[in-house]
C-alpha cells in the first residue's frame, strides 16, 4: 500500500552525490564543526524480511514509513535524514534481502544499492530470535569489507524464548558494535545511536572449500583496483550475481565467467549453494558459543496461561459458531417461523459444536507449544477445518464494520448533517453574497449534479472518506497480526491454478487496499509470469478499499443475497482468468516459499498511525482526483457533450447491460478514481434510479472495468506499455462481456422463478 | 581364461539370489541364472575359489563365499537405494547403473553410503540388504532412516541432510530463508500447504518443495544433546500474547 514516505523506486544511485572520505567516522565531537564534509554520509538499513527495518527507520529520521507484520511491507527504497551528534546524515530503508545474491527483484534493489555505494555504512537489523539467518548476512557485509553496525532487534522476543545471546562476546568476535534494541518498545535506541558513529568492517573470515579459495583469488587479480571487497564482489560473481560484472570490460568479463564456469564444474551443486553451507556451518561454529537456550523451568506461568487460554478460546469458538450458524440460517425462512428465543437456542447448538471442535483440536500435543492464546489463533489460522470458519466471521465482521456502520450510520451523519445541513449551506450562503447564482461560478461549486463542493467535495469527504477510514482501520489490525501470510498459506492450493503461489495472496489481499501500491509489491513475486498474472487480476479483478467499500455499502442495502451474488461473479472471474492466463502465458509457474511471521496482539498505536498516514493520502491524492473529474463532469455538461457521450455510448450501457443512459458518466470518471464510479452508482441507488439487478450489473461492471489513472501508470512502469496496453484491450470489453451475460442470466432467473425486478 | 574379479562378483551376486529365492543353492536354478554371464562352468570357477563347496552334491557358500557374497548384495541393493531416493535415476538406466556401482565401492564409501540413507534394510525391490558393521552401531543407537520431509510425522524434529532440485535458483531461494543440511527442522503441518519451523521461522513450502528435502528424524532420547546447540532447537513459538504474556 502506499508508503507515505517519499518513494524513489530508482534503485541506480549512480546519481546519488558522495565525496571521497575515510569510512571509519569521527566518533568524537571534537571535529563536529566539518559538518559539510559529512552531510553525504549515508546510512542504509538492511536485513531478513521482517526484522523491523522500518520501525527503526521512523525512530531514527522521524519520517513515516509503513510498518507491518509480513515479509515484504517495503519493496522500496524510503529515503530520509538523520542527526547524529549536530550532523545530517543521509538514511535509506531498503527492503529485506535475505541473501545479497537476489531472488527476487526488490532484494535486487537491496543488492544493487549496497554494491553501488561502498561508502555507505550499513546498519543490519537482526531478529535476535533468528540470529544464525542475520549472521549470514553479516559474513557477506564482512566480505565486502562494508562498514557496519549491528543491530539485535526483537530482543524481548529472544528473551521470552528464553534464548541467551552473549552480544558482547560477539561484539569482540565480529569486530562491530552489537546493539540490543526493541524496536517497538523505543529501547535500545540511544545505544544505537551511539554505535552508528563507530561503524567499522566486520572480522569474520571464513575459508571456503580450496578450489573456492583459489577461484576467488583468480577473480580477485581481475578485478578493478579501486573496487572495495573484492573478496566479497569475487564470491557474488561465482555465486552468480551479475551486478559486480556491470564494472568489467567485456574481455574481463569472460575471463571471470570462464573461471566461473571451470569451477562449477568440479561441483555437482551450484556454486552459491556450496558457498552458502560454507557460510551456514561457519556461522553455526560461531555462534554455539554465544547462544543458548534454557529450557523454560515456571511450569506454573503456563498452566496459568493455559486456563486463559482455554477460557478464550472457548469464547471465542462459540461466537464464530453462533455466527455461522446465523449466517447459513440467515437464507433460510426459519428465523421468522421459530420465536425469537428458540431462535437464539438453535444457534448455540452450533457454537457449543464449535467450542468442541476447537477444543479437541487443541489437544493435540502439538497446540502446547502455543502458549498465549496468540500464538494459539496463529496456528488455528493455519489449519484448514479451524481457519474457514475464522474467514467467514472475519469477513462478516469487517462487512459489518465497513458495509454497514461506516457506508451506512457514518455517511449518513456525515452527508445528510455535516454536510447537508451545515457546511454545504453555509459555504452557499458564503458565496451567495458575492456572486448569483445563475452565475458559472457558483454553478461550478454548488450545481447539483457536479457542482465541485456540492458534488466533488461532498462524495470524497462525506461518503468515500469514512468508508476508506474504516478499512484502513480494520486492514492495518489485520495487517499486524501476522494474519495475511497465513491466510495466503490457505489459498496456495487455489493459486496454484492460476499459476501463482500463495505468496502472490498478499499483492492481491493488499490491493483490497490499493491496487496501485499493490502492483509494486508484486515485486516480492520470484518469476516473470508470476508477477504479469499478478498484476493482471490485480486491473481487473481486485476492487480497492474505497470502490469495495462503497460497494459493500449498496449492496448492503439491497441484500445480503446480492453481495453475495457479487462476490462469487467476481471470485470467479479472477479464477477463470487468472487460470486462462497461467495456461496461456509462458514461463516459470509459482513455488510457495513464504516466511510466516508469528501472530502478534497489534500495537494499537501502530494501528492508529499507520491508518491516520493512509487518510493523510487519501485525501491528498484521491480528493483533487474527485474534484478534477467533477470539474471534467461539468465542463461536459455545460458544452453539452456528456449528452452525445451517454448517447455514443448507449448500445453498450443501455442495449447490452441494460443500465440507464446516465450511469456512463461514472463508468467514465472511473477511470480517474475507482471510487467515483462506485459513488454515483451509490447515488443512483439511493436515488432508485436503478433496480436491484440493474446496480448488481453495474456494479460487477465498475469492479472488472478500467484500472484507474494511477494503477494505470505503475502498470506501465512496472511492464511496460505494450503489455499493459494489452491488458486494458482485454480487460475493458471483458469487463462488458461478462456484464452482459449477468444480466442475461439474472432476467433469465427473473422469468423462471416469476419475480419482479 | 582366469575370471575376473567382476565376474566372480556377479557369480556370487547369482548364488546370493538363488539361496534367496529358494532356500537353498540348486545347481540347476544358479547355472540358469548364470547363463549369460558366458562363463563355462560357474559352479566350478567358486568352488576352485574356495567360495563354494558341495556337501553330499548340494551346492553350498563356504564362510569366505558368504562373506564376500553378502558384500556385493549389499553394494548392490545400497547402490539401488542411492540411486532411487537421492539421485531419482528411474526407469531405463536404473538397473544398469546399480549393476555398475556395486563393484567400484569400497568399505569406507559403503559405509558412508549406508549412513547417509539411514542405515537401509531393504532395497527398493523390497529385499533384504544384508547389514554392514556401521548398520550394527547404528542399531545400537536406534537411529531411524533418512527420509523424505514429505513423510516425515507431524510433530517429528528431524535434521536436514540434503535438498535436491532441478532449478539452481531454487536451492538458493531455499538456503537464504535457511533451509540448508544440518539445520534442524520440525514439521507443523501438511495441509493446505506444508508449514515446518527451521529455528525460529516459520515457513510454508508447497509439496513440490518439500518433496525434494530430505531429512533424518532425530529421536527424542537425543535431543538434551542438541538442546544447547546454537540454532536449531526446539522451537516455542510465543507471539506476544495478551493474555499469556508474563
Amino acid at each position: 500500500m502506499q508508503n507515505a514516505a517519499e518513494q524513489v523506486p530508482d534503485s541506480k544511485t549512480g546519481t546519488m552525490r558522495r565525496e571521497k572520505q575515510n569510512p571509519d567516522l569521527p566518533a568524537s565531537s571534537s571535529r563536529a564543526d566539518r559538518v559539510g564534509e559529512q552531510r553525504d554520509k549515508i546510512f542504509l538499513l538492511l536485513g531478513n524480511p521482517n526484522v523491523g527495518k522500518s520501525v527503526l527507520f521512523r525512530l531514527l529520521s522521524g519520517k513515516y514509513a509503513l510498518v507491518s507484520n509480513y515479509p515484504g511491507t517495503t519493496v522500496e527504497l524510503s529515503r530520509s535524514g538523520l542527526r547524529l551528534e549536530g550532523q545530517r546524515y543521509g538514511l535509506i530503508d531498503m527492503p529485506g534481502a535475505n541473501s545479497l545474491l537476489p531472488n527476487s527483484e526488490d532484494e535486487q534493489v537491496t543488492a544493487g544499492l549496497i554494491l553501488s555505494s561502498p561508502e555507505a555504512v550499513v546498519v543490519q537489523v537482526a531478529d535476535a530470535k533468528n540470529i544464525s539467518r542475520a549472521l549470514m548476512l553479516t559474513v557477506q557485509l564482512a566480505e565486502l569489507d562494508v562498514p557496519m553496525v549491528l543491530a539485535l532487534n526483537m530482543w524481548d522476543e529472544a528473551k521470552d524464548l528464553h534464548i541467551k545471546i552473549d552480544h558482547q562476546r560477539l561484539a569482540e568476535l565480529a569486530g562491530i558494535r552489537v546493539v540490543r534494541t526493541v524496536a517497538t518498545e523505543r529501547r535500545g535506541l540511544t545505544a544505537l545511536r551511539h554505535a552508528l558513529l563507530d561503524a567499522r568492517k566486520a572480522q569474520l573470515a571464513l575459508k571456503y572449500p580450496h578450489a573456492i579459495e583459489q577461484a576467488v583469488k583468480e577473480i580477485e587479480v581481475i578485478l578493478p583496483q579501486e573496487l572495495t571487497g573484492p573478496r566479497g564482489q569475487a564470491l557474488m560473481i561465482l555465486g552468480g550475481a551479475s551486478d559486480p560484472l556491470d564494472v568489467l570490460s567485456s574481455q574481463n568479463r569472460q575471463a571471470v565467467l570462464e573461471i566461473r564456469q571451470r569451477l562449477q564444474e568440479r561441483f555437482s551443486e551450484p556454486l552459491s549453494y556450496i558457498i552458502s553451507q560454507a557460510r551456514f556451518a561457519y556461522v553455526g561454529r560461531l555462534l554455539e558459543p554465544l547462544v543458548s537456550r534454557t529450557q523454560p523451568q515456571a511450569e506454573s506461568q503456563r498452566s496459568g496461561g493455559a486456563v486463559w487460554r482455554g477460557v478464550g478460546l472457548a469464547i471465542m469458538a462459540f461466537l464464530v459458531g453462533y455466527k455461522l450458524a446465523d449466517l447459513v440460517l440467515g437464507f433460510t425462512a426459519v428465523p421468522g417461523r421459530v420465536g425469537q428465543m428458540y431462535y437464539y437456542l438453535l444457534l448455540a447448538g452450533p457454537g457449543l459444536g464449535c467450542v468442541f471442535l476447537y477444543q479437541r483440536f487443541v489437544r493435540d500435543p502439538f497446540f502446547d507449544r502455543a502458549r498465549s492464546f496468540s500464538s494459539l489463533l496463529g496456528l488455528l489460522t493455519m489449519r484448514v477445518r479451524t481457519a474457514i470458519p475464522l474467514v467467514i466471521v472475519t469477513l462478516w465482521l469487517l462487512y459489518v464494520l465497513v458495509g454497514k456502520f461506516a457506508a451506512g450510520t457514518c455517511v449518513d451523519f456525515l452527508e445528510s448533517v455535516v454536510f447537508g445541513e451545515y457546511i454545504n449551506p453555509a459555504l452557499m450562503y458564503v458565496a451567495g453574497l458575492g456572486l448569483a447564482e445563475q452565475s458559472l461560478a457558483y454553478q461550478l461549486l454548488f450545481d447539483a449534479e457536479a457542482g465541485l463542493i456540492t458534488v466533488g467535495l461532498t462524495y470524497s469527504v462525506a461518503i468515500v472518506l469514512p468508508i476508506v477510514g474504516f478499512f484502513f482501520l480494520a486492514f492495518g489490525l489485520l495487517e499486524d497480526s501476522g494474519y495475511f501470510p497465513r491466510l495466503a498459506t490457505m489459498l496456495d492450493k487455489i493459486f496454484k491454478r492460476m499459476g501463482l503461489s500463495g505468496k502472490a495472496a498478499l499483492p492481491m489481499v493488499l490491493g483490497l487496499g490499493c491496487a496501485t501500491m499493490a502492483t509494486l509489491t508484486t515485486r516480492v513475486l520470484e518469476t516473470k509470469k508470476q508477477r504479469t498474472i499478478a498484476i493482471l487480476l490485480l486491473a481487473l479483478a481486485v476492487p480497492c478499499s474505497a470502490q469495495l467499500g462503497v460497494i459493500a455499502g449498496v449492496l448492503g442495502k439491497v441484500s445480503g443475497g446480492a453481495f453475495a451474488v457479487y462476490v462469487v461473479v467476481i471470485a470467479s472471474q479472477l479464477l477463470l482468468v487468472g487460470y486462462l492466463a497461467a495456461k496461456i502465458l509462458p514461463g516459470e509457474s509459482g513455488q510457495l516459499i513464504l516466511e510466516i511471521p508469528p501472530f502478534r496482539v497489534p500495537q494499537l498505536r501502530n494501528v492508529l498511525v499507520k491508518t491516520g498516514y493512509r487518510l493523510i493520502w487519501f485525501l491528498k491524492e484521491a480528493v483533487p482526483l474527485f474534484l478534477v473529474g467533477t470539474l471534467i463532469l461539468f465542463v461536459l455538461i455545460k458544452l453539452k457533450v456528456l449528452g452525445a457521450l451517454e448517447a455514443g455510448a448507449s448500445p453498450v450501457i443501455s442495449g447490452m447491460l441494460g443500465l440507464p443512459g446516465d450511469t456512463a458518466k461514472g463508468f467514465l470518471l472511473g477511470f480517474l478514481r475507482r471510487d467515483y464510479a462506485a459513488v454515483s452508482i451509490f447515488k443512483s441507488y439511493g436515488g432508485q434510479a436503478m433496480g436491484q439487478d440493474q446496480v448488481l450489473v453495474a456494479l460487477v461492471v465498475i469492479t472488472l472495468f478500467v484500472p484507474c489513472i494511477a494503477n494505470l501508470f505503475v502498470m506501465i512502469k512496472e511492464k511496460g506499455l505494450r503489455v499493459a496496453g494489452l491488458m486494458v484491450a482485454f480487460i475493458i470489453p471483458f469487463a462488458v462481456l461478462v456484464g452482459t451475460a449477468l444480466r442475461g442470466i439474472l432476467s433469465l432467473y427473473r422469468i423462471v422463478t416469476g419475480g419482479v425486478n | 581364461m582366469e575370471p575376473s574379479e567382476q565376474q566372480i562378483e556377479e557369480l556370487l551376486e547369482k548364488a546370493w539370489l538363488t539361496m534367496e529365492d529358494s532356500g537353498k543353492l540348486g545347481e540347476e536354478d544358479f547355472l540358469r541364472r548364470c547363463d549369460m554371464e558366458g562363463l563355462a562352468e560357474p559352479a566350478a570357477v567358486l568352488e576352485r575359489l574356495d567360495l563354494l563347496s558341495r556337501r553330499g552334491g548340494e551346492l553350498e557358500f563356504t564362510a569366505e563365499g558368504k562373506r564376500r557374497a553378502a558384500l556385493v548384495i549389499r553394494h548392490h541393493r545400497l547402490a539401488e537405494r542411492l540411486l532411487r531416493d537421492v539421485l531419482h535415476v528411474r526407469g531405463g538406466s536404473f538397473e544398469p547403473s546399480a549393476c555398475a556401482f556395486e563393484h567400484c565401492l569400497d568399505a569406507e564409501v559403503t559405509q558412508s553410503i549406508c549412513t547417509l540413507l539411514g542405515h537401509p534394510t531393504s532395497c527398493p525391490h523390497g529385499k533384504a540388504i544384508p547389514p554392514g558393521p556401521c548398520c550394527a552401531a547404528a542399531a545400537r543407537e536406534v537411529q531411524p532412516v533418512l527420509m523424505c520431509l514429505r513423510d516425515l510425522p507431524v510433530g517429528q524434529r528431524a535434521r536436514l541432510v540434503y535438498m535436491s532440485s532441478s532449478s539452481h535458483k531454487r536451492l538458493d531461494q531455499l538456503s537464504s530463508v535457511g533451509l540448508l543440511p544440518g539445520t534442524i527442522v520440525q514439521l507443523h503441518q501438511r495441509r493446505p500447504a506444508f508449514v515446518i519451523d527451521v529455528g525460529q521461522t516459520s515457513l510454508a513450502l508447497d509439496e513440490q518443495i518439500v518433496s525434494g528435502v530430505y531429512v533424518r528424524p532425530i529421536s527424542e532420547a537425543r535431543e538434551s544433546e542438541n538442546d544447547n546447540r546454537g540454532h536449531g532447537f526446539r522451537r516455542r513459538r510465543r507471539g506476544r500474547g495478551f493474555l499469556g504474556r508474563t
